[in-house]
């Protein structure tokens, strides 16, 4: 190597680097933004260490559960918007309320929150409230969401076990697009944050509060932040976000949107107990029954459904059997169940074979969107009673067909305990009405007239009843 | 080198002055330093405010300087990462690879030291280019001081092989 100097070249090669100019601002800029590090870190720190912190979360694989197939938003509704295509700033009065109603939500939005006693068991025990601690979206939850001269009120908590942390965020806002772009300003911190971490979109119903669309995105990749392996769920509710961060193991997966669907219905009634409608429409009032000859046209009767079905049909004309159950309850929160008696004038119908029974029933709201939310209602209190049943529910949305109604399919693999049988319900909605058939096969053990095997019908037939239901009620609408 | 919690006069130095003197000294060889790697100024830039921002994170530390570079070359492992998962990329659809070294049979120095693997090239860019001793090589590496003398051992003799042999 003598007669080429390696060393001497390479230091050569050193006094040629560049030296670069700093950036105007630069040192202030890192300055700040490493001290906002630093708290963080303390923070964590405060929780129990960083490394034990990040030893403890776990991921969340934040997907619908099994049993819950995801759920596309529901037709005529407006997605939230996203990153891009929110407006920001948001449209808010510049006006601040007043502190009274100010300190009113506050402590309707601290009331909703969760408890650990609200949480599943699944999740853990020995769960105890933590400090205030935020990870990635502190900077613009601090900074943005809930700036005061957007939010009128907020809330959170962190409740912690020995293994798994749960953070709720809400945040009333004046109305509902100035609290969709504080979703979308949250999602797109969450994205400069870790671009590569994985989203899901989904909608969750929201008893009260119809469809909320959710966006779930999981850090999985360790974050310099140290907030890796954790997942945020976050969406609106009427006029509030809700925001759920999990730093949880694999047990909270299928429970997430659970949990979410349990804090949005807690908010909407919160917000509503403070006395402030949370929804710029009016509230879904009382439904009216459909009345009327052509409601006896509408609903289908024995010759309409398939004679392969049963030989013999016949209206069960009430009785025990009269009302629909599980979902008697259902069909929006101002609907008595006495408002569904079998009885066709009514819109509902009950057919009864010797196998199967079929029952209808189309009941008009005031709203479309009084319409939607009873169709939300319905699909939290189905998966809610098979959830509480112990049972798998298959839930299957579909699309749009001519009638000018999307709906679901929610079929029950297993016999709902309350039910007694092997159930699907496919509904959906035309216009204002809301359109529901529902089939039981078989029952639970010696059925009354000594079967005992459940005769299934595929759940495709059953949404065809339902399309033939739908376009009967679409004709006379028109 | 750089004084920390000292103090000068009456007065005790805040960290915002420690960190200012050290950043002031380092950040343009640091970014200079960045950029004879990637040759993107503006990479370079973002690499050695980052690199800053986590010093000041962990503010104070006894030799930062060690600790800029360390970090500088970490995020710099995933830039070459993710460069060379854009290289194959590019290789795939038949697009000009932007990463590779000069072809050129006019070799120089740089080049040659492009060349290098990946692990020799990053002793060579500590050692020689950011004048590192090799126990704080060593450290930025996660590797022994002898597995470091090695490494530089070896790329000495890459390099004299290239520049002994170019045309």
């Amino acid at each position: 190597m003598n007669e080429f100097d390696v060393d001497a070249h390479l230091q050569a090669e050193r006094d040629r680097l560049p030296i670069l100019s700093a950036r105007p601002g630069a040192f202030e800029n890192m300055y700040a933004e490493g001290r906002r590090r630093r708290t963080r870190r303390r923070r964590i720190g405060a929780l129990g260490g960083s490394a034990a912190v990040a030893a403890a979360v776990a991921s969340v694989v934040l997907v619908a559960s099994g049993s819950a197939a995801p759920t596309p938003p529901p037709a005529n509704t407006t997605p939230t918007p996203t990153a891009s295509a929110a407006p920001r700033p948001a449209p808010y009065p510049e006006e601040r309320p007043s502190p009274d109603r100010e300190k009113a939500l506050r402590a309707a939005l601290d009331s909703a929150l969760l408890g650990a006693t609200d949480l599943p068991a699944a999740l853990g025990a020995r769960w105890r409230q933590s400090e205030d601690l935020l990870y990635c979206s502190e900077a613009y939850l601090d900074g943005h969401i809930w700036s005061k001269r957007q939010a009128e009120a907020r809330s959170w908590r962190w409740l912690r076990s020995r293994d798994t942390a749960i953070g709720q965020f809400l945040g009333f806002y004046p109305t509902e697009e100035a609290a969709d772009a504080a979703v979308a300003g949250l999602e797109e911190v969450l994205h400069e944050c870790a671009p590569d971490s994985k989203r899901t979109d989904m909608s969750v119903a929201v008893a009260g509060a119809g469809w909320s669309s959710i966006r779930i995105r999981e850090f999985q990749p360790l974050c310099d932040q140290r907030c890796s392996r954790s997942a945020y769920v976050y969406g609106r509710v009427g006029t509030s976000l809700v925001l759920l961060q999990s730093h949880a193991p694999e047990a909270v997966a299928s429970t997430t949107p659970g949990l979410y669907r349990a804090l949005g219905e807690r908010v909407e009634k919160a917000v509503e107990a403070a006395g402030e409608e949370s929804t710029q429409e009016p509230a879904p009032g009382r439904g009216e029954p459909l009345k009327g000859p052509w409601v006896r046209d509408a609903l289908l009767d024995g010759q309409q459904l398939p004679a392969a079905l049963v030989d013999e049909w016949y209206d069960s004309g009430g009785g025990e059997y009269g009302g629909i159950r599980c979902d008697g309850r259902t069909l929006g929160p101002d609907v008595r169940p006495d408002d569904l008696i079998s009885h066709p004038d009514h819109g509902v119908a009950h057919l009864r074979g010797t196998e199967l029974e079929v029952r209808q029933a189309v009941h008009r709201l005031p709203s479309e969107r009084a319409a939607e939310t009873t169709l939300a209602t319905l699909t939290a209190q189905v998966e809610s009673c098979a959830e509480g049943a112990g049972v798998d529910v298959a839930s299957v949305w579909r699309p749009q067909h001519p009638a000018g109604s999307a709906g679901w399919t929610h079929e029950f693999d297993n016999r709902c305990g309350r039910c007694f049988r092997t159930s699907t319900y496919a509904y959906g909605r035309v216009g204002t009405v809301v359109v529901l058939v529902k089939v039981d096969f078989g029952w639970r053990g010696r059925a009354p007239w000594g079967k005992s095997q459940p005769r299934r019908v595929a759940t495709d037939q059953v949404w065809e009843f339902y399309r033939a239901l739908a376009d009967n009620v679409a004709a006379h609408e028109r | 080198m750089y004084v920390t919690g000292a103090v000068v006069g009456e007065r005790e130095r805040s960290p915002a002055d420690e960190l200012r003197d050290v950043f002031t000294a380092e950040y343009g060889r640091l970014a200079g330093w960045c950029l004879r790697v990637t040759r993107d100024e503006q990479l370079s830039h973002d690499v050695a405010a980052e690199a800053f921002t986590r010093l000041v994170a962990r503010w104070p530390i006894a030799e930062p300087r060690p600790y800029l570079y360390a970090i500088a070359t970490n995020l710099l492992k995933d830039h070459w990462r993710s460069a060379a998962r854009e290289s194959a990329a590019n290789a795939r659809i038949g697009a000009p690879d932007g990463w590779a070294a000069d072809s050129s049979a006019d070799l120089t120095m740089r080049d040659a030291i492009d060349r290098l693997n990946p692990r020799h090239r990053q002793v060579v860019m500590l050692y020689y280019l950011a004048d590192l001793p090799v126990t704080e090589v060593a450290d930025a590496l996660g590797a022994s001081p002898g597995s470091v003398k090695r490494w530089l051992f070896e790329a000495r003799a890459a390099l004299h092989v290239a520049l002994r042999e170019k045309p």
